[in-house]
């Protein structure tokens, strides 16, 4: 076989191919591929017919080196200054451009103690690279991040859910999406640790939430091998992932518990990983009843640039506590939202122009036929796939989370 | 004089231990007959690739071809498509990673 791949995406292929254990031939094109005018794909195509050739005359190797992880001493010897030690974490790229704290054993062992987890407790193969990583790993990065102890069982139950087939961890890593891994916390936990879930509940301020975003990020980063550039390919990046993480404030929602929703037990706390983009704002000051608010929330998702237009998935809606009790108050639940939402939030097909609407719409066809000039999409494939969850303090902004479409939040108990 | 501690290595997690194999090709001679099967991954202007990259391998060899899609760019192809496709092939392209 052979795989082929623009330049810029050689690193990746090349991982991928290394994380499931073939070294692949790889043919190398000129980049960019998608918004080329098609009659300047000749070089692209000629590029590949002649490493093809030379592969089937014997004449060349695959392309399978160039990990991009650096897999070495279990443990290192590293200056003890700070700023020293922040330097030599970013020389090698093993952070994320704010400063650090070292793993050193003792600290690392003493997180693995509070949890009462072994060190060599198997989490997970995390991709792209695929390697065998343990809670000590991971509790490594933890301490990285500046994770107080009480969060590191947060930390361990975001990464499983990340594992989950239907989160699709190693598209979420290493689109070109901006879409960052996002810890929803719900249930008593999020109090008995002091995260945040009112006023700046998506920061900045709280260590427990920055810490917790930022350590599920750095162990994804370290341990699966998703640097950013080579891997990552996230085209602009995102602040959200630096970290993104936020708990469900219980004691002001009309609707009860999230994970309850989800099919938990109220006394259950769980940990719910989406791949969203960074919030996007929705700030409604004027509305007096639900009818009326709810159609500026249907009016703030229906547009184009996001990926659950194209490419489906499910989404958050975070509504701030006074924009939810309006709702209650005028008799919609969660229901009733989800169905009105799927109902009326869908986008006009001329929109996005001819040709995004005939790509998306060939290579991805929906259910029903859509007209260009008078159809129109719709954001989710159900109501199901939208989820509504109550956080934030005083004042009338709420939130919508549109995601990496390729991809469903999954959600894992404590 | 620098003063030093230890850390864990934040990066550090086992490999597998697995030897890589080499992905086989089969040796071709001009002119010969080949069975090419083409994995469209549907990124934009991927097809328009495999459709070059064909004509140019018929300039080469007598190829017969057809073209199998993975559903999307993000996901690894269906089991069922994989195995359709390496039942017809005697050589794959997969395309693109971009």
């Amino acid at each position: 076989m052979v795989t082929v791949a623009t330049a810029a995406f050689m690193p990746l292929a090349q991982i991928e191919s290394k994380a499931w254990g073939w070294q692949v031939p790889i043919a190398r094109i000129e980049h960019p591929l998608g918004g080329v005018p098609t009659d300047r794909l000749g070089s692209r195509a000629r590029e590949v017919v002649e490493y093809f050739v030379s592969q089937a005359r014997g004449q060349e190797g695959g392309r399978a080196g160039g990990t991009a992880h650096a897999v070495g001493e279990p443990v290192l010897s590293v200056p003890s200054d700070p700023w020293a030690f922040f330097d030599f974490i970013q020389s090698k790229g093993w952070g994320d451009g704010l400063p650090v704290l070292p793993p050193t054993p003792d600290r690392v062992e003493r997180m693995l103690r509070s949890a009462g987890v072994p060190a060599d407790a198997f989490v997970g193969f995390i991709p792209p690279e695929k390697l065998h990583c343990t809670a000590r790993d991971v509790a490594a990065n933890c301490v990285l991040a500046g994770l107080p102890d009480a969060a590191f069982p947060v930390v361990l139950a975001a990464i499983r859910a990340g594992l989950q087939e239907r989160f699709n961890l190693l598209g979420v890593l290493a689109t070109t999406n901006p879409c960052a891994t996002t810890v929803l916390v719900s249930g008593p936990i999020a109090k008995e640790l002091g995260m945040n879930a009112g006023a700046s509940v998506y920061g900045p301020g709280n260590r427990m939430n920055a810490t917790i975003g930022r350590a599920v990020r750095l162990a994804l980063q370290n341990l699966g091998g998703a640097w950013p550039g080579p891997v990552d390919k996230s085209t602009q990046g995102s602040p959200a992932k630096y970290t993104y993480c936020f708990a469900e404030n219980l004691e002001e929602s009309p609707w009860g518990p999230y994970h309850v929703d989800r099919g938990f037990k109220e006394s259950d706390s769980t940990v719910t990983m989406i791949a969203p983009e960074g919030p996007h704002n929705m700030h409604d000051p004027a509305s007096t009843s639900g009818d009326n608010f709810l159609q500026y929330v249907i009016g703030s998702m229906t547009h184009c640039g996001h990926n659950n237009l194209y490419h489906r998935g499910d989404t958050f809606l975070v509504l701030c506590p006074e924009h939810a009790t309006m709702l209650a108050r005028d008799g919609y639940d969660r229901a009733r939202i989800r169905q009105e939402i799927f109902a009326r939030a869908r986008v006009p097909a001329r929109a996005m122009g001819r040709e995004a609407f005939e790509h998306f719409t060939s290579h991805w066809p929906r259910k029903e036929k859509i007209d260009f000039e008078t159809g129109t999409l719709s954001i989710v494939d159900a109501p199901e796939e939208i989820n509504v969850v109550v956080a934030g303090g005083p004042g009338k902004h709420s939130s919508w989370l549109p995601t990496f479409g390729l991809t469903y939040s999954t959600i894992e108990k404590l | 004089m620098t003063t030093t501690i230890e850390i864990l290595n934040p990066t550090f997690a086992r490999v597998s231990g697995q030897e890589l194999r080499k992905a086989p090709f089969p040796r071709l001679e001009e002119g010969t007959k080949v069975r090419i099967g083409f994995l469209n991954n549907q990124k934009p202007n991927t097809q328009e690739l495999l459709a070059l990259v064909e004509s140019g391998l018929r300039e080469h060899y007598q190829v017969e071809s057809r073209t199998f899609f993975k559903g999307d760019a993000a996901h690894p192809a269906p089991p069922e498509v994989i195995e359709e496709l390496s039942r017809f092939a005697d050589v794959a392209v997969l395309a693109t990673a971009d």
